[in-house]
This record gives C-alpha cells, structure tokens and sequence, in this order.
C-alpha cells in the first residue's frame, strides 16, 4: 500500500537536500534515506561531512522513529559517541522520540531537530573534547535527569505516584488536586508533564515507575 | 554567499559614497560630490584583475589554474586563427550571460557610483567563469558572452564547467546582489542565462573582421541559440539546449521544456528545420538543485547552499558551531 504522505514528505526533502537518495525497497519493512550530511555553522561556514542512512518504516510513517546510521565511520563505534558498532545512533533520550513518534513527525523536520543538531554535537565533541550540552547520564540514570530537568520532576515518591496514576488511567479532573500532593489544582500543576506522559507507551511508562520505585526502596533503606 | 563578500563590499563602498546620501544628510548645507581620489580608490578595488581574497579561498578548493593572460575575442586554443584565412572546426560550449534591471540603479545613484557597481558585478562574473576554465569572449553591456572548452578538455568536462559557473554567479545575483539591492530600496535586478553546445562538425572558427578589428570567432547555430535561449528565460533563470542536457548524464529530473513553464507548446524549440526533421528542444535548468549537488557546495541545515573554502579569510570557530550542537542531548542505554 502506497503511504502518500511518506511520498510527499519524501519529495519535498530530496527537493531541500538533493545530495540524498530515496531508496524504496519494496519488500522490505523500511525504505532508506542514503545520503551526505554537511556541518555548516551558523556563520555560514563549512566543516565537515558524514555519510548517513536514515530507515524510514513505511507503513506506520509518520508515527515512527527514524534510524539513523553513521557509514563513513568518522565517529567512534564507542557508548561514550553514542554510536553503536554497527553504526547506528542515539540521537536523543527515547522518551522524547516517542513522544514525537506518537504526534507525527515530518522527516524534513527531523533532520532539521535531531539529525543535523546530533552530528554537529558529534563534530564539536570531535573539535572540542565534550558535546556542547553534555549528554544524558547512560542507561536509567539518564531518564532520572530527563525527569529532573526536562519535566521538572526531582521527588522520586511524586514521580512514583505519578506514574501509577497514569499506569492507572486514573488522573483527577482538571479542577482538582494535583496527585503530587500539593493543594494546588492539577491544570496550574503537573498536568502538561501527565499529558506528556500519557503520549507515551504502557511499557515505557511501565519500564520507568519499576525503575523509580526500585530507587525510592534504595532511598528508603539509607 | 561569503565567497562575494569582497566584491559586494566594493558595491557598498561606492552607495554608500554616492552623492544622494551627501544631498539627503546635508538637509540645504552645500552638495558634496564623492572626490576624485575616493572614485580612483574604488575603482581600483572594483577593477582589479586578480581574484579577490573571498572568492580565492573558494576557487583554491576548485583547483582550476586561472589563465589572467585572457584577451577578448581570441580564445587561446585559436589564436592562430587571427587575421590568417584558415578556418577549423571544434566544438565549444557558449553561454550569454545578461544581468536585467540595472537601468533601474539611475534612479537611485549618480553615473560614477552605477560605473563602479557595474564593475564590480561584471568583475566577479567574469572571476566567476575564470574558476571553472571559462574563456571570456566578449562584453555586452552588463552582459558576459563565455566559451567553455576548448582542445585539452572534453566535451563533456566543458559542459559541466559552464553549468557550474552560471549556476555560481546566477545563486550570487539571485541572493547576495538582490538582497542588497533591495534594501537599498532598487527591485528587479536579476540575471538570465543562455547555454548551448555545438559539436565539432557544427561550429567554425575563424577570424571575423579586418586587421585590428577583428576577432576569432565561432560561426555556429548553437552560439546563436545559446543568445536566443537567454531571452527564453524566466528572471534568474538558465535555458540550455538539448545537446547541453544530453552530456549530463543521469540528469533527466534537472531539465524541463520551456513549453512546460509558459504553458505555451511553441516554446518547446527553440529552433526548428521542417524539411529536415530538425526540431531542437531548449531546457528549464533547475540550477539550484544542481547547485547544490557539486562537490564544491554544502547544504547546511535549512538547505542553503554553502560554498566549500579553505577558511583562510573566514577562520572557523567553534562557537559558531554550539548554537546547533547544544540543541543535541544523546542518550545511552543497552536496553
């Protein structure tokens, strides 16, 4: 079945960045993106290149996340480059690309946020020793920090109760108290962060309150 | 473009310096007239016959050695031709390049400040077809009459030259002069190109003229119709002819029939000979694509074109690199 949206978004990014290639593949699940990446900074000067693949799973397209692998080997295959042996890179914490993935993303987009902006971090890790906004913390430590400084979430008993409600489906009108406990109506306190939470799937939701309530029994027996 | 930085800066230097700015500053003091050392400095600047330094740093990644020994009317390659009664017959590519609308800058500026934009736009063409082995034929006015190729480069090298110079110079008129132009409060300054290719057995050089007026020449349909087709295209726009579309192979998806763009199937050729089946087709160039698929040009984030340089007039900083890089956070997880 044609994905005519797919099609569309496809065109309009080859019409922006013709150094790319569209490779359908008909029988097989993802299409590919195959291509040249140039770094140009903001003052309009050139630094480097990377050959890129970016798979594009047709059928569920836009609600996907693209995979993005590096191919000109510039960039270490290391944990500490966010690199994979095989190539493939982690351009961002996964409940951020979820969370885009279940609104829609638009390919040209997302080169334009995650790709482009991940190889340069790469390139200005490769020039200056650090990524220019450090990184997250590797495995569940890293989606402790997404929760402290991207949903403002820092007591890990409010994320706990949180997530259960969520889990639960059980979330107060938005007239009443917010589930963190504070007297404090729910749509002038966590409701954003819920309805961001909420976007996300039963298994990272699942994932993530396992992971929170084994550090809340840590914390508790110290 | 930064790669034109030195020669739109000429062309800054000489409106900021024309006399309308003196008369609307001086609100009834007295006119001041821009001096005579301050037009000989500028033009200098606007005349000089080596490559500026912004453009150099583009042209060094390009790695053409420029030939500054050029004179009008007498490519190099036929030289011999002059004032002799031989002719020869070779291939060559020829492109008018014509720059529209600048009658508009006498509303604006006094003659010697629209003698030195002129220049300088005209010098940075002509720089431009110099990168890519281009042979300045002939001046027109604003215009530039270009050959490329000539006896040790193919066919096929000439014509991709002379694509990637019009394609250069047409994105530097079409941003960096428009742009300003239009702050300065002047519309409608645009470029439009004619391109086409004779082959061997249909372009004649020779010697056209008498003694000192005189110039080696090509006599050939396609020189003709490289003229012809300039007129054929939209502002900022290049034509080319069939023969300029068949060298560019697996290029099909950059050329489209005129006719496609005015709606109008009688622009499909440009030329036509019934009683020989001769119907020649004339092409739309999407030169920006194209542009932007040379080795020579980075797309940058947005999809601008970025000229490659040996950043010695821009040196990098990283910190221009950080406003992009900060926007990333990688995560790690085995899971």
């Amino acid at each position: 079945m044609t994905n005519n949206l797919l099609e569309r978004n496809i065109s309009h990014f080859l019409n922006i960045y013709p150094k790319f290639k569209y490779y359908e593949r008909p029988k097989k699940k993802c299409s590919i993106l195959k291509g040249t990446i140039d770094i140009c900074d903001v003052d309009g000067n050139y630094w480097d290149s990377f050959k890129i693949e970016i798979f594009i799973e047709k059928q569920k397209y836009p609600y996907i996340v693209p995979i993005v692998k590096e191919t000109s080997v510039k960039i270490k295959r290391d944990d500490k480059w966010h690199v994979s042996e095989d190539g493939f890179c982690c351009l961002d914490i996964d409940h951020e690309l979820e969370y885009n993935s279940k609104r829609g993303i638009n390919i040209t987009s997302f080169y334009q946020e995650k790709i482009y902006p991940f190889f340069t971090n790469a390139l200005y890790k490769m020039k200056k020793g650090n990524y220019a906004n450090e990184e997250y913390e590797h495995h569940f430590d890293g989606v402790i920090q997404f929760y402290n400084e991207k949903l403002q979430l820092k007591d890990t008993s409010v994320i706990v109760k949180i997530l259960t409600s969520v889990i639960n489906n059980d979330i107060p009108g938005r007239n009443q108290f917010c589930i963190c406990g504070e007297e404090i109506k729910i749509k002038n306190c966590h409701l954003s962060t819920i309805d961001f939470l909420k976007s996300l799937s039963k298994d990272r939701i699942q994932k993530d309150l396992d992971g929170f309530k084994k550090s809340l029994s840590k914390e508790l027996s110290i | 473009m930064n790669i034109y930085n030195d020669y739109m800066d000429v062309i800054k230097e000489a409106v900021n310096s024309d006399s309308s700015k003196f008369i609307n500053e001086g609100l009834g003091q007295p006119t001041f007239h821009r001096s005579k050392e301050q037009f000989s400095n500028l033009y200098l600047k606007a005349s000089q016959k080596n490559i500026a330094p912004s453009l150099e740093s583009f042209s060094s990644k390009i790695g053409t050695v420029i030939d500054y020994e050029q004179q009008l009317g007498l490519h190099p390659d036929f030289g011999h031709l002059k004032n002799s009664n031989t002719t020869e017959e070779h291939y060559i590519v020829s492109a008018f390049i014509d720059i529209k609308g600048s009658t508009n800058l006498f509303k604006k500026f006094d003659k010697e400040t629209i003698f030195l934009i002129t220049n300088a736009i005209q010098r940075a063409g002509i720089h431009t077809a110099l990168i890519f082995g281009g042979y300045i034929h002939r001046l027109q006015g604003d215009g530039i009459f270009v050959y490329f190729g000539g006896k040790n480069i193919s066919r096929e090298k000439a014509v991709l030259q002379a694509l990637q110079a019009v394609s250069v110079y047409t994105h530097f008129v079409k941003n960096d002069l428009k742009e300003y132009f239009n702050s300065q409060g002047i519309e409608n300054i645009s470029i439009r190109t004619g391109i086409d290719l004779g082959y061997t057995e249909d372009v004649l050089w020779g010697n056209a003229g008498i003694g000192e007026i005189s110039e080696v020449t090509t006599c050939s349909l396609h020189t003709s119709l490289a003229s012809k087709m300039q007129s054929s295209a939209q502002t900022n726009g290049i034509v080319v002819g069939d023969f300029i579309k068949s060298e560019l192979e697996n290029s099909d998806d950059l050329f489209k029939p005129v006719s496609r763009r005015t709606g109008n199937e009688n622009d499909r050729y440009i030329y036509r000979i019934a009683d020989r089946n001769f119907n020649y087709t004339q092409y739309d160039f999407n030169w920006e694509q194209f542009l932007k698929k040379q080795p020579f040009i980075a797309v940058d984030q947005f999809g601008n074109v970025i000229p490659k340089t040996n950043n010695i007039v821009n040196p990098l900083t990283i910190a221009s690199l950080k406003p992009i890089a900060e926007v990333s956070k990688p995560y790690f997880s085995h899971d």
